[in-house]
């Protein structure tokens, strides 16, 4: 299984999937941060919107649908949504143009949450006092350790995500390893580094060998990125989280250490923990690798990059997505 | 979404930097990375250096980067 969308999207690009069908089954997992946000979480932000309150995000988010529509159609409907690149340019477009309140919809991996941490840090060294944080962060080793510890789940193997393995290293995902007795491959993203990573895979698979091996050397380093990871522990503690189709992890989330710290979103909008909404499609399953897309009977129908039901569809990284662009190789 | 390019930092002021790819110049921040200087190649998600590479992890990489943009049209 590969928990990483760029790795769901290459395998399928460059046909490898079809390449190993006959050595390994290769099967996508929780591999995007978007995939992984909870209906509850849309409609917690579509909720702040009904309220006057400007959101800013990253731009997969805004096609996500929750119980009343996606942030994209809000944004049409008058709402004050914005896209954002770099967190730290909602700094300076709060200058520019102040709000009354805004929130950041802070989703990500360990990838992403060093540079939320950044604009964390910003704004408590800056004067600005009404931009919140709704933290949705979320550790990618604590739901591989869920997905492991599921009878149901039949995975032999793990191809780690390479780029937040960059800045967390290999050593989470060896204490994941020796407790599965299961190899760990923590892959690039080239065609020749997936080969590379794939061929490990299957030799360890085949021989039987457990641990972690790092076919992306030249950019993952055994301790990770030392400073993102200090950076990191400073502001965050463990938390649980909601992930969608997974439901609730345990330790995987990012609190924010000072909980009535002035940004965190939910201090100021404690309403926000009332709103819950139930999953409509069957995302869960094809998160947990036990549904491919293609079995999903809203594929491609109901469901499709244009009008998608769930966010494995809307996602550009989602296993869904992946598959419907790539289907035409996927079936011949 | 934990897309990442490769770019060369040409000017480093404290956290900030300015870095480049094919004449496009970008700012980025490189507070995690320790010492960044002209001349460096970064590996850089939404803004921020999360790694320093050496050249031909860059060029690696933004090969992947180009075959997969061209498939998805971006």
């Amino acid at each position: 299984m590969e928990v990483c969308g760029t790795h769901t999207h290459a395998l399928m690009q460059y046909g490898l999937r079809e390449v190993y069908r006959n050595k390994m089954k290769l099967i996508s997992g929780p591999g995007c941060p978007v995939c992984v946000t909870s209906q509850s979480d849309v409609d917690r932000l579509i909720y702040l919107c009904d309220q006057g309150v400007r959101i800013y995000t990253f731009g997969d988010l805004m096609k996500v649908p929750g119980s009343f529509g996606t942030l994209r159609e809000k944004k049409a409907l008058g709402a004050d949504v914005r896209e954002i690149y770099n967190p730290l340019e909602i700094i300076e477009d709060m200058k520019k143009d102040p709000a009354e309140a805004a929130v950041f919809a802070a989703i990500g991996f360990e990838t992403t949450a060093p540079l939320v941490a950044g604009l964390i840090s910003e704004i408590e060294n800056s004067s600005m006092k009404n931009l919140y944080i709704y933290n949705l962060l979320k550790r990618i080793p604590p739901a591989i350790e869920t997905l492991l510890s599921d009878p149901d789940c039949a995975i032999d193997g793990l191809l780690c995500p390479g780029h937040v393995a960059t800045i967390i290293g290999e050593l989470p995902f060896k204490r994941l390893s020796e407790k599965f007795k299961k190899p760990f491959v923590i892959a690039g993203f080239t065609r020749e580094l997936l080969v590379f990573a794939l061929e490990k895979m299957y030799e360890m698979l085949v021989t039987g060998v457990s641990g972690v091996f790092n076919a992306y050397y030249s950019t993952v380093m055994r301790t990770g990125n030392p400073l993102a990871i200090e950076t990191l522990e400073e502001l965050f503690g463990a938390s649980d989280a909601e992930w969608r189709g997974l439901g609730i992890i345990p330790n995987s989330g990012y609190a924010l250490k000072s909980e009535d710290s002035v940004i965190n979103a939910l201090q100021i909008y404690p309403e926000l923990c009332k709103i819950s909404s139930k999953d409509q499609c069957p995302c869960g399953q094809v998160l947990k690798g036990k549904l491919d897309p293609e079995e999903c009977k809203f594929f491609g129908i109901a469901c499709n990059p244009e009008r998608p039901m769930g966010p494995c569809m809307v996602s550009s990284e989602g296993s869904c997505h992946a598959a419907f662009l790539y289907r035409k190789e996927i079936n011949t | 979404m934990c897309l990442a390019v490769p770019l060369k930092i040409i000017e480093v002021n404290g956290n900030k930097a300015l870095a480049e790819k094919a004449g496009v110049k970008l700012e980025i921040d490189v507070r995690f990375i320790n010492k960044a200087k002209k001349g460096d190649y970064v590996l850089v998600h939404a803004g921020f250096a999360i790694q320093r590479v050496d050249v031909d992890s860059a060029r690696e990489i933004e090969k992947a980067g180009k075959r997969l943009g061209k498939y998805l049209g971006k």
